[in-house]
């Protein structure tokens, strides 16, 4: 290893070279965003599409300030963000709580073998409409969706990876003495943890889903209420502003997610 | 009567399976004294693993029972370092899990990563560490518990050739100034020879003694990879090769 006040010329060349690449990796990102706006501004002032049907950037600029002003704009976001903080976290650890407790017995594992499998190819929307009947017309329901649609595939990859810890490491501590619950501990939890982050990457996206698909079926605040209540009073504005606020929220929540990644996995590099 | 430390008394063994009853282990009896180095060799597949399981408790013999005068400490095929663990940590699982005093423990094994030559990677992840050191590593963390008799199970097979005589010189020697008792699985016979004070050589499945080697070296105290060297060393292998009666084409 070559000391920092030590760099030879070909080690900075290379240095510069994939900085250089970094740098304009992220310029070309950049500017196909921008021009992306720029030609759906254009584009509709020019009428070349109608922007009474695709909106366009100042007339979405315009609903959101109306939004912002009337304030509403704060409590659709925040009902949205809420619901779906809440069923990703519950559904997230609800799930690793039950892969932990199927890992603990093998037998409860198999007799539910089938059961996940069948819930995990049901499509959980076909279960809306009875969530709606049982939990009522509003938030407790679309955070159910969100829970339900998110559960089910943590308790079946995070059981998987539970039960592909390496057999020999678990002998180790078995020679150790360790018991049942000193394997799950110093083992299991910590040699399944990258595949707990990806179950947390994945169920982000997932409890996205489940909330606005709730939001389409029953509430009466929250982004994608926005976007069906736009749609249906033919404001195409304010449906493409919601979809543009709800990728920024997704991508923030997303971006918090590894971030705890790399804070978490250390040893990984 | 010397001090013996581990006896193995007539230990049988048979696997179920859902195909099939196994019997892995017919008769096998054997002790190791206190301070020797025995090596257990054999065809695949004629249990020598199996024997240390038991010995470790990991699992129970069908027929048979094992004494053991102390601890025992076991070292596995692959390091299994965890990654997400320092080395330090690492080799402080043991005193965990068995809920020693672990400041006594760290100080411990602080000694033997320093005394090993770790002492600087002490807080590096094993990742950061070649193939050697971790193996090193997990000796440390077997001995960290202190063990009276070891188990070694193919301990050095993972390694390459070179690395490997130079773990097995080391290991020896950490062994010998730790004053410990070795029991040694291996299915390369030139190790067993360089590394053992005898060498019990099993029979097919299913396992019975064939013959206990006692090595006696015309230059005795030498380190395994100078045993290599010795007249006698030729001898012995050609005589537990004839015993193992090695067949590559006929199964």
């Amino acid at each position: 290893m070559s000391r920092v006040n030590n760099i030879s010329p070909e080690r900075k060349a290379y240095i510069k070279q994939i900085k250089q690449r970094k740098a304009s990796i992220h310029m070309v990102q950049i500017s196909i965003l921008i021009l992306f706006f720029v030609l759906w501004e254009t584009a509709a002032n020019l009428r070349w599409i109608d922007p009474f049907i695709t909106s366009q950037p100042t007339r979405m600029f315009k609903t959101l300030k109306v939004l912002h002003s009337s304030g509403s704009l704060y409590l659709h976001i925040g009902s949205t963000i809420w619901e779906t903080f809440i069923g990703f976290t519950v559904g997230t650890m609800g799930g690793i709580l039950i892969a932990i407790l199927l890992w603990w017995s093998n037998f409860l594992a198999k007799v539910s073998e089938p059961y996940l499998v069948v819930l995990n190819a049901l499509p959980k929307v076909a279960l809306g409409p009875i969530i709606i009947v049982w939990m009522g017309n509003g938030m407790p329901a679309i955070i159910t969706m969100a829970l339900l649609i998110s559960i089910i595939v943590t308790i079946i990859s995070m059981l998987n990876a539970f039960l592909n810890v390496d057999e020999d490491k678990i002998k180790l501590l078995k020679t150790l003495g360790a018991t049942k619950y000193q394997i799950l501990r110093k083992v299991i939890l910590p040699a399944s943890l990258p595949n707990m982050i990806s179950a947390l990457k994945v169920n982000v996206g997932l409890s996205w889903v489940g909330v606005i698909m709730g939001e389409f079926l029953v509430s009466k605040a929250g982004l994608g209420f926005l976007i069906v209540y736009g749609s249906q009073v033919f404001k195409l504005d304010i449906v493409m502003t919601s979809v543009i606020i709800l990728a920024i929220a997704a991508a923030i929540m997303y971006v918090g997610v590894s971030y705890f990644e790399k804070k978490i996995l250390k040893w990984q590099q | 009567m010397t001090d013996i430390k581990l006896a193995v008394e007539s230990v049988g063994m048979k696997f179920q399976t859902t195909e099939g009853e196994t019997e892995a282990i017919s008769d096998v009896s054997f002790s190791v004294q206190a301070g020797e180095f025995v090596s257990i060799v054999g065809p695949s597949g004629c249990g020598k693993s199996t024997i240390l399981n038991i010995i470790s408790n990991l699992t129970q013999p069908t027929t048979g029972e094992i004494k053991v005068n102390g601890k025992v400490g076991y070292m596995l095929q692959r390091d299994h370092l965890f990654e997400w663990r320092t080395i330090l940590k690492n080799c402080l699982i043991g005193p965990e899990i068995q809920g020693q005093d672990l400041k006594a423990a760290r100080e411990n094994v602080k000694r033997l990563l320093k005394t090993y030559g770790l002492e600087e990677f002490m807080h590096h992840y094993p990742g950061q560490l070649s193939g050697g050191m971790r193996q090193r590593a997990a000796l440390i963390r077997t001995l960290a518990i202190n063990p009276d008799i070891l188990l070694l199970d193919e301990a050095f097979s993972a390694l390459d050739y070179q690395t490997r005589l130079a773990v097995v010189d080391e290991v020896w020697s950490i062994l010998r100034k730790e004053n410990k008792t070795a029991l040694i699985v291996t299915h390369d016979i030139a190790e067993a020879i360089s590394i053992s004070d005898r060498i019990v050589v099993l029979s097919h499945r299913p396992a019975v003694v064939k013959n206990i080697y006692t090595i006696e070296f015309t230059h005795p105290g030498l380190t395994p990879l100078e045993n290599r060297e010795d007249e006698k060393f030729r001898y012995y292998f050609n005589a537990i090769w004839e015993e193992l009666d090695v067949h590559v084409t006929s199964e």
